[in-house]
């Protein structure tokens, strides 16, 4: 059987305690910041995807008649990049107002405006300003929703969000790093006597460098595992309390499988960082003796 | 084997520890290296183990001119030169057969060899039932015999050893020198430093001698080679 290599006495300095402490928090912060940015990105695509094509144009109640309805759906539909304008029914309309008004509405006697869907080409379709013109001759009250607005906002508040989650993630990773760096050096400061024993008995740099890796290799395994675990039960609470409150920007996207592969990544890259950190520090450190 | 070439040696900014050092040593001698403390016999072995490089001059060890030789090279070098250590240097966390053991896993010897050769080894130094034990659990002489078999194990061609009898008497270091002479008769080159007089009056063989940097070479009876 290989004999376990144990000539340095890692079990008696600080870094074995220290080390898988900084990992397990470099990874369960990391954890957190990737699934915001993740979340906050697949949300922004999938608004982009689904609300910048459409369209919703409201005529208040009792300011048109059908014809003047059926003249706005000529006009749309004749209109360059607008690919289908749909008058939606009283039924459609209630169950819209269903958040407000609830299920039972056969009773209620409100007068609900007239609303028209439009799905537009994003590619073809750009004068929003001059589709409305059009629109007012033909009813002046009419009130044409572009959500591309609001959601051009939307998406700029929320590419912020991200941009400092990625911010927040670079600055964890950087931190990680010369923490493992200062602890590398505390434990080659600490074992320098036994290591310029070693180099005296023939040993090679790459003989050292295996000592200190194997040994950053296990714990940070350690860190790893338990930094993800504690991480991916924060998420899958977030996840569970976003569902309930129907917090869709969070539950939905957290939840797909992609994210959980890219999530997975984290804790992998913090073992190879925190291994690739130690064997350079290691051996620029031992370059440097005798 | 081992040619020094006006060696210097000085720490820092201080005042030259070795000067103008010029001799040889033939492959399989067996010489005693003496001199009073603070002559700079331990710098003069650490040159030879190469824990240090000579602030000018050349050393040739071994076939290679030690300045010319890149830091890469320097292991294979060091694993032909075994050196029992003043104060030993032993890894207290180590047992007595791992201590031993090092120099052949350095060499990625295989591990069955390495169990036959050191068990053999610590039972020929009289420890063969202490192959378990801690280097804080044996006496001072236990661990000087754990540092010689450390020393030796690896069969190197050259022998380097800074005061191996400073802590036992002198029946028991005559007993260490016959070790090292039973080693030499295999075609190691032996080099040990002592400033125990009567060791050096009883034993036949060449002195360097070491006084406030400067070397001499004698013969046994103190004169002048």
């Amino acid at each position: 059987m290989k004999q376990l290599r144990k000539e340095l006495p890692f079990d008696t300095d600080e870094v074995g305690r220290f080390l898988p402490w900084i990992i397990f928090f470099m990874v369960f912060l990391g954890l957190l910041a990737l699934a915001i940015t993740l979340s906050v990105s697949e949300s922004i695509n999938g608004w982009n995807k689904n609300l910048s094509s459409h369209i919703t144009i409201q005529v208040p109640p009792e300011t048109a008649s059908s014809n003047d309805l059926q003249k706005v759906i000529t006009v749309l539909k004749s209109t360059k990049g607008i690919k289908k304008a749909q008058l939606l029914d009283s039924s459609t309309k209630l169950t819209l107002m269903e958040p407000w008004l609830g299920k039972r509405t056969e009773n209620i006697s409100v007068l609900l405006p007239e609303v028209i869907d439009v799905e537009t080409d994003r590619n073809k379709f750009e004068n929003i300003s001059e589709l409305k013109l059009k629109l007012k001759k033909v009813i002046p009250e009419i009130i044409v929703d572009d959500h591309r607005e609001w959601l051009m906002r939307l998406i700029s508040a929320s590419e912020k969000i991200k941009a400092i989650s990625v911010a927040v993630l670079i600055l964890i990773g950087v931190i990680s790093v010369i923490s493992v760096m200062f602890a590398t050096k505390t434990g080659l400061a600490v074992h320098t006597p036994i290591i310029n024993l070693l180099h005296l008995m023939g040993a090679k740099d790459t003989y050292i460098v295996n000592l200190f890796q194997l040994r950053v290799l296990y714990l940070a395994i350690i860190g790893s595992l338990i930094g993800s675990v504690s991480a991916f039960i924060v998420l899958y609470i977030f996840k569970t309390i976003a569902h309930d409150i129907e917090l869709s920007i969070y539950s939905e996207s957290i939840g797909s499988l992609n994210n959980w592969f890219v999530l997975i990544l984290v804790p992998l890259m913090a073992i190879v960082v925190s291994v690739v950190t130690t064997r350079r520090v290691v051996f620029r450190t031992l370059a440097r003796m005798p | 084997m081992l040619r020094f070439e006006n060696v210097g040696m000085r720490y820092g900014i201080g005042p030259e520890v070795l000067r103008d050092l010029n001799f040889s040593l033939d492959e399989g001698s067996f010489n005693f290296l003496t001199g009073p403390s603070g002559a700079g016999k331990t710098t003069l072995l650490k040159l030879m183990y190469l824990a240090l490089r000579p602030t000018r001059g050349l050393v040739h060890l071994l076939g290679h001119d030690i300045a010319l030789t890149p830091r890469s090279e320097l292991p294979m070098i060091r694993r032909q030169i075994g050196v029992v250590f003043q104060e030993f240097r032993l890894i207290p966390h180590l047992s007595a057969f791992d201590n031993v053991a090092l120099p052949l896993r350095i060499s990625k010897e295989r591990e069955d060899v390495i169990e036959k050769h050191v068990k053999e080894l610590l039972m020929w130094v009289g420890l063969g039932n202490q192959i378990l034990a801690k280097p804080a659990t044996l006496s001072g002489g236990q661990q000087q015999r754990i540092a010689i078999a450390r020393a030796i194990i690896a069969k190197p061609r050259l022998l380097l050893a800074d005061e191996p009898t400073g802590n036992v008497d002198d029946n028991i270091a005559l007993r260490l020198i016959h070790l090292f002479e039973e080693l030499n008769k295999t075609g190691t080159t032996v080099i040990i430093a002592t400033h125990n007089q009567k060791l050096l009056e009883k034993l036949d063989h060449p002195v360097i001698k070491l006084t406030n940097g400067e070397l001499q070479i004698l013969n046994n009876n103190s004169n002048i080679l």
